[in-house]
């Protein structure tokens, strides 16, 4: 019985979620996949230490200005136990309103352990964003409603926040308020995500504060990603949690081991990676990105011709498809610019840059591309 | 490869009209013999399809200057030759040879077969190849395929200049390098309603969990 409630109200939810989308402006689209699977150690508070390994499919669905996600775990304990947990989200922009934008959100989730303890939610969200080039604010309510197997409450709250690009990365800070029946929290979050050479470095840190039920505390976590491939990763992590009443967990603390699968490769190099809400990272943080120099083509005599202004640099050498791949030394011109002698033809060129002999990498002012051989390519187009 | 296949190789490269052998010849030195064997061989596959061979060379090229192995090599021109080929069924046999290689980049980046069929049969006489590597350029940039698809299409629609379209390349790299987006950069760069935008998307779902217990 208390199944089929879980279940009902699940199904409400995830109706909810798909007529949400539904009413997004119809866009262009993307589709991707990805599947993580890990091992962890995880110690819930009051429990026994306890192995766990784990599989999370996740599908994403993508548009301009929507996204819909969907996203399963199951989990096995060293016991033998299981956990099954399933989300899906969706949110949606409204076009720019001046420096505003409005944001509708929607959730649902449905996780059972051991067969016996079960629980649903569903929650909406609304929030409007104030954005600026580097940095943006948030607020705005959210309310829902959360299913603990023995009924259903409500549940209410309202979130606000701030994030910034910085160096190589960006940072977050959040305060989340929310009653759920008798339980009433708040948590204040602070997120950072940073690009240090081949690692994607998550960290996170928060306290739980004026809470009523919810526990009080301080928690945080540290991951790290290593991209082996175009399509794989390896990710360790670890840290402590707080309870979720909404989603059903208890506190814990865990270390986890794993890799990230996508079988869809995608062009890594300028993949957009996220933080907290989502902010970008921009192709200037890729490692193979050569900040110092800038790569241009200008028609000279009425030949296209690569010209790098690189300031500071004493040497530098360009290798693509119009040197045969043999690194050439770029003539100077005085002022930090350095051109190429030769025109190129009209058409797209894969090239790579050096300063002062120090790694092949690809200037700004250029695309850049996974090349099939482990590294990055710069891509121009000569019209 | 076998030596037997190695030996027809080099009596086929022996063979070849002189323009074929000297693009051959840029390998000489640059890979060991076995792989520069199969490359040839790729290379000549590719011309008796009446395919170019210079960018199957190029990308040897580029495999050897970065010190890739042999086999990776070989698997990265024969996977190029693949990509030339369903560029030119779709565009056409009168596709040049930029042309070619920029759909084939299009085509690896995600672009739908369609799309260049659909640009060719629009524009039979245009040279395609700046719109193509735009829209391969705006993948690799993580603007979803299709909507640098429908972007390319709009603009050219729109009569864009292939300089032009360069520029709105440069445009959504500056969006993207301030945050916007990649979808979001190239939409609001072709809806000029919504230019300047740099802003954020809601959040995907992806990364591992922690082992989260009920």
């Amino acid at each position: 019985m208390r199944r089929h409630a879980a279940l009902s109200f699940l199904r409400s939810s995830a109706a909810c979620c798909v007529c949400a989308a539904t009413l997004a402006v119809p866009c262009a689209a993307q589709l991707e996949a990805s599947l993580d699977a890990a091992a962890s150690l995880v110690k819930y508070d009051g429990y026994l230490a306890s192995g766990a390994v784990a599989l999370t499919p996740t599908v994403t669905w993508q548009s301009p200005r929507t996204v819909l996600a969907g996203r399963g775990t199951f989990l096995v304990f060293e016991s033998g136990h299981t956990s099954i947990q399933g989300l899906l989200s969706a949110a949606t922009f409204s076009p720019p309103l001046g420096p505003l934008r409005v944001e509708g959100a929607a959730e649902a989730g449905a996780s059972a352990y051991a067969g016996f303890a079960r629980f649903a939610h569903a929650l909406g969200r609304v929030r409007v964003h104030a954005l600026g080039r580097r940095w943006g604010v948030w607020a705005g309510p959210q309310a829902g409603r959360v299913s603990r197997g023995d009924g259903a409450g409500g549940a209410w709250g309202a979130t606000a926040g701030w994030w910034v690009r910085v160096p190589a990365g960006a940072l977050e800070a959040a305060w989340t308020r929310l009653t759920v029946g008798d339980t009433a929290f708040s948590d204040l979050l602070g997120r950072g995500r940073w690009r240090l050479g081949a690692f994607d470095v998550a960290a996170s840190v928060g306290a739980r504060v004026a809470s009523r039920g919810g526990g009080r505390g301080v928690y945080g976590d540290l991951s790290a990603t290593v991209w082996l491939s175009e399509w794989m990763a390896l990710v360790v992590a670890g840290g402590t949690y707080p309870s979720d009443p909404v989603r059903g967990s208890i506190p814990g603390r865990y270390a986890t081991a794993g890799v990230h699968l996508v079988p869809r490769a995608t062009p890594r190099a300028a993949e957009v990676r996220q933080i907290g809400s989502a902010l970008p990272l921009g192709p200037r943080d890729d490692p193979a990105r050569l900040d110092r120099a800038q790569v241009a083509v200008e028609r000279l005599d009425g030949l296209a011709v690569l010209v790098v202004r690189a300031s500071g640099a004493s040497r530098v050498e360009v290798m693509g498809d119009f040197t045969d791949w043999q690194p050439v030394t770029l003539a100077a011109s005085g002022g930090g610019r350095y051109q190429y002698a030769l025109g190129l033809p009209a058409g797209m060129h894969r090239f790579n840059l050096r300063l002062d002999g120090g790694p092949w990498g690809v200037p700004l002012g250029a695309g850049v591309a996974a090349d099939e051989f482990g590294g990055s390519v710069g891509v121009l187009i000569v019209p | 490869m076998s030596p037997r296949s190695l030996l027809v190789a080099a009596a086929l490269s022996a063979m070849l009209p002189p323009a074929a052998r000297a693009q051959t010849e840029r390998l000489a030195g640059r890979l060991d013999e076995r792989t520069r064997a199969a490359v040839a061989a790729l290379a000549d596959s590719a011309r008796a399809a009446g395919l170019p061979a210079d960018p199957l060379l190029n990308k040897a090229l580029e495999g050897a200057s970065k010190g890739a192995d042999g086999g990776r090599i070989v698997a990265a021109v024969r996977a190029l030759a693949a990509d030339l080929a369903r560029s030119r069924a779709a565009l056409g046999r009168g596709a040049t040879e930029v042309e070619l290689v920029a759909g084939a980049a299009a085509l690896r980046a995600g672009a739908a077969a369609g799309f260049l069929q659909g640009l060719r049969a629009d524009y039979p006489r245009a040279t395609l190849a700046v719109p193509l590597a735009v829209m391969a350029d705006l993948v690799a940039r993580g603007v979803p395929a299709d909507t640098a698809s429908r972007s390319v299409i709009a603009l050219v629609r729109a009569g864009l200049r292939e300089a032009e379209l360069v520029a709105f390349r440069q445009g959504v790299e500056r969006d993207i390098a301030l945050g916007a987006p990649a979808g979001a950069a190239a939409a609001v760069r072709v809806n000029a309603a919504e230019r300047d935008l740099a802003t954020n998307a809601p959040a995907t779902a992806s990364g591992p969990l922690p082992p989260r217990k009920p």
